[in-house]
């Protein structure tokens, strides 16, 4: 079906015109029968015309006519009246011949008359002579009423034989069953005598309605062209109009696909547009989180840089002056040898000289001893003092070479609590050591669970005792200052962050000066009496703290109330 | 004993001649002086000095430094002592001084009381 229909679609024409090739045939048979139909049927009126009028002639004649020549003496009815006084024709003598006259002078058409039962002097002629007469006598007789016809080949032409009953009448009886050579003469009324027969040829009938035909057909033909050529037009215009149609059809189709693909694209794209915003602000979000964060390290990192970079600075400036003081205090020993080993020799020199002048008095007189005595006296004094600032310029020099020296032992877990305990003890007693009277509190506030960390312990424990050493002699000042009423307290505390271990020692002395404070860590910066601090101890403690350890030294202090040493150390190792 | 001390100081000699007078006169202690390793060594190898028992180096001295003779001496004459007098008694020295068998090691200024038992016990090990 599909394979039809899409044939059919392909070859739009070829139904149309196919139906009209088909209606033509149809037609045209439909013509050719009707041809046929009507000249049968004009044949068969013309012949029952025919008929009728040649048997009403017949009646005429022998009902009309014969009754009054009958019984005339000088009229004989007879078959042979030809040239013959006083002969008339029997009326089917009158009839056949009448007929026969008929036959040649109409086109074509014959009329015969036939019996089974002839009549002596048509004994060749009058019987049936083919089988449509054998057939019509047994029709006729059957139902004299009804004509028997039959359209055959007659003489190699084409015609419509007619045949109808000859039926006894009253007017026939008085001859037929009188007359000597009648073949029966027991007829009756209606018997049927024989048969009249109309032989039509068709050619001429159906020659003019086949050409009224023709001119029909033609004029159809003609109509049933316009008419194809017309429904050709129309279905062509249809056809066009249709396949423009089925292109607007189509190009909506695709349009409209398109356009669907369009929206759905544009859903995607929208739906795809409103993830990504979402995204973004998401996205967004967590950046400005980011931001916010790495801001705030930045800042911290900004704020570790600054302290870094003044750390810097400081550890810079420290390690040129390390430099240039351990050069310094280097060679400032060798001359420093000589000075004090002179020094001292000489003291041992004039010991010497005193020794032996003593031995000789005798040979000075008194005012010259005396004054050799004191000469002498000043000497040994003179020698002793350059041997007490040499030795005191030793110890600056082997201060200041603390600085500079090079670290060659390792970083070890310390636990700095222990470290703090321990030298504190020692700096007490070295002090107690040289001033019996001295007294202290040391107050312990110590974090047991002070994580150990990796320092150099003998720096540190420089440092504990440097700074521990300060508090002891701050408030020792302050102590003596008080006539010994005062009592120094020491104050140790040890804590821990999560990050660093902080170690405060704080004493209850003099204080620290607020226009001083920020000089303390600076080297040769002393407040003590000269002589009795090199102003380098607090240098070395920032030193080791913070260049050493990168930890943080600091001083709180309210000038004669306290002072508050912190150190703060970090916990990473490094 | 005989006593070598090399020191780029000239003084050195006299300090040592006042400190160890009475050594020198009693005829215990007898030193002689040079003022460069390079000095120091030529003088080892020409004048023969087998009796010298004990040398005393500074370390810090222009040309060859006290450690670079310490080094050569145990060498070539592992049989005498030889000890480190010096100004620069840091810790690397030290160490350096050590490895290269130094017998002693003296910081400038020099305590001559701990620096005579320094000698003595130097060369009674011999």
């Amino acid at each position: 079906m599909d394979k039809l229909a899409r044939f059919l679609s392909k070859y739009p024409f070829l139904f149309p015109i196919l139906l009209s090739i088909v209606t033509f045939v149809a037609i045209g048979w439909y013509v050719e029968k009707l041809a046929r139909d009507i000249t049968q049927l004009t044949a068969f009126e013309d012949a029952s015309k025919y008929s009728t009028t040649v048997t009403q002639f017949r009646n005429f004649y022998s009902d009309k006519v014969i009754p009054n020549l009958k019984g005339l003496p000088d009229v004989t009815i007879t078959h042979d009246y030809v040239d013959k006084k006083g002969a008339v024709p029997f009326p089917a003598t009158l009839s056949i011949d009448f007929n026969e006259l008929l036959s040649k002078q109409s086109g074509g058409a014959m009329v015969r008359v036939y019996s089974n039962y002839p009549w002596p002097w048509r004994q060749a002629t009058g019987g049936p002579r083919d089988d449509f007469d054998r057939a019509a006598l047994v029709a006729l007789k059957a139902d004299p009423s009804k004509p028997y016809s039959q359209v055959v080949t007659y003489n190699g032409q084409p015609v419509l034989r007619y045949a109808t009953a000859i039926v006894m009448k009253q007017s026939c009886l008085g001859c037929h069953n009188s007359d000597p050579d009648s073949p029966i003469k027991n007829w009756k009324v209606g018997d049927v005598r024989g048969a009249q027969e109309i032989i039509l040829p068709l050619a001429d009938i159906s020659k003019e309605s086949q050409s009224a035909l023709t001119e029909t057909f033609i004029i159809m033909l003609f109509a049933a062209a316009a008419a194809v050529c017309l429904l050709y037009l129309t279905l062509k215009g249809l056809r066009k109009s249709l396949q423009l149609s089925e292109e607007v059809a189509q190009k909506g189709k695709e349009m409209n696909v398109k356009l669907q693909g369009e929206i759905e694209e544009r859903k995607k794209a929208e739906s795809a547009l409103e993830e990504s915003n979402r995204h973004l602000e998401d996205r967004v979000k967590v950046r400005t989180k980011e931001l916010d964060e790495k801001n705030v390290d930045l800042e911290n990192t900004l704020v570790e840089l600054k302290q870094t970079q003044q750390q810097m600075v400081v550890q810079e400036k420290m390690a040129s002056l390390g430099q240039l003081t351990a050069g310094i205090a280097h060679e400032i020993k060798n001359p420093l040898n000589f000075v004090n080993n002179f020094s001292e020799l000489s003291v041992e020199l004039v010991e010497e000289l005193q020794e032996l002048i003593g031995k000789s008095t005798d040979k000075f007189t008194a005012d010259d001893q005396t004054y050799i005595n004191s000469l002498l006296t000043d000497l040994r004094s003179n020698s002793d003092k350059i041997n007490t600032h040499g030795k005191r310029a030793d110890s600056i020099v082997r201060d200041m070479l603390m600085h500079s020296r090079g670290v060659s032992t390792e970083k070890q877990d310390t636990d700095l609590t222990a470290l703090l305990d321990e030298y504190v003890n020692l700096a007490y007693h070295g002090i107690r050591a040289q001033d019996s009277s001295f007294n202290a509190k040391i107050e312990k506030n110590f974090d047991t669970t002070l994580e150990k960390i990796s320092v150099f312990s003998q720096e540190v424990g420089r440092v504990f005792l440097n700074i521990i050493n300060n508090a002891l002699y701050a408030s020792n000042v302050k102590r003596k200052r008080s006539g010994g009423v005062f009592l120094p307290i020491i104050t140790l505390t040890t804590e821990q962050t999560e990050k660093s271990v902080v170690i405060k020692i704080k004493d209850n002395g003099e204080g620290i000066e607020k226009s001083i404070a920020d000089k303390i860590f600076n080297p040769f910066f002393t407040t003590k009496p000269t002589g009795e601090g090199t102003g380098l101890g607090l240098s070395i403690c920032y030193d080791i703290i913070v260049q050493e350890h990168q930890g943080t030294i600091e001083v709180n202090s309210v000038p004669g109330e306290y002072a508050e040493f912190v150190i703060t150390l970090p916990k990473k190792k490094k | 004993m005989h006593i070598m001390v090399v020191d780029d100081e000239t003084d050195v000699k006299e300090l040592f001649r006042q400190r160890f007078r009475k050594e020198i006169r009693a005829g215990e202690m007898d030193f002689i002086f040079y003022h460069s390793a390079e000095n120091a060594l030529e003088a080892l190898k020409n004048n023969g000095h087998t009796d010298v028992v004990l040398i005393l180096s500074d370390i810090n001295m222009p040309g060859m430094n006290g450690l670079e003779l310490l080094h050569i001496l145990k060498k070539e004459v592992p049989n005498i002592k030889v000890m480190m007098v010096t100004a620069y008694a840091d810790d690397e020295n030290y160490q350096q001084a050590m490895r290269y068998g130094a017998d002693g090691f003296v910081n400038k200024p020099i305590d001559f009381t701990a620096l005579k038992e320094k000698m003595i016990e130097a060369a009674g090990d011999k």
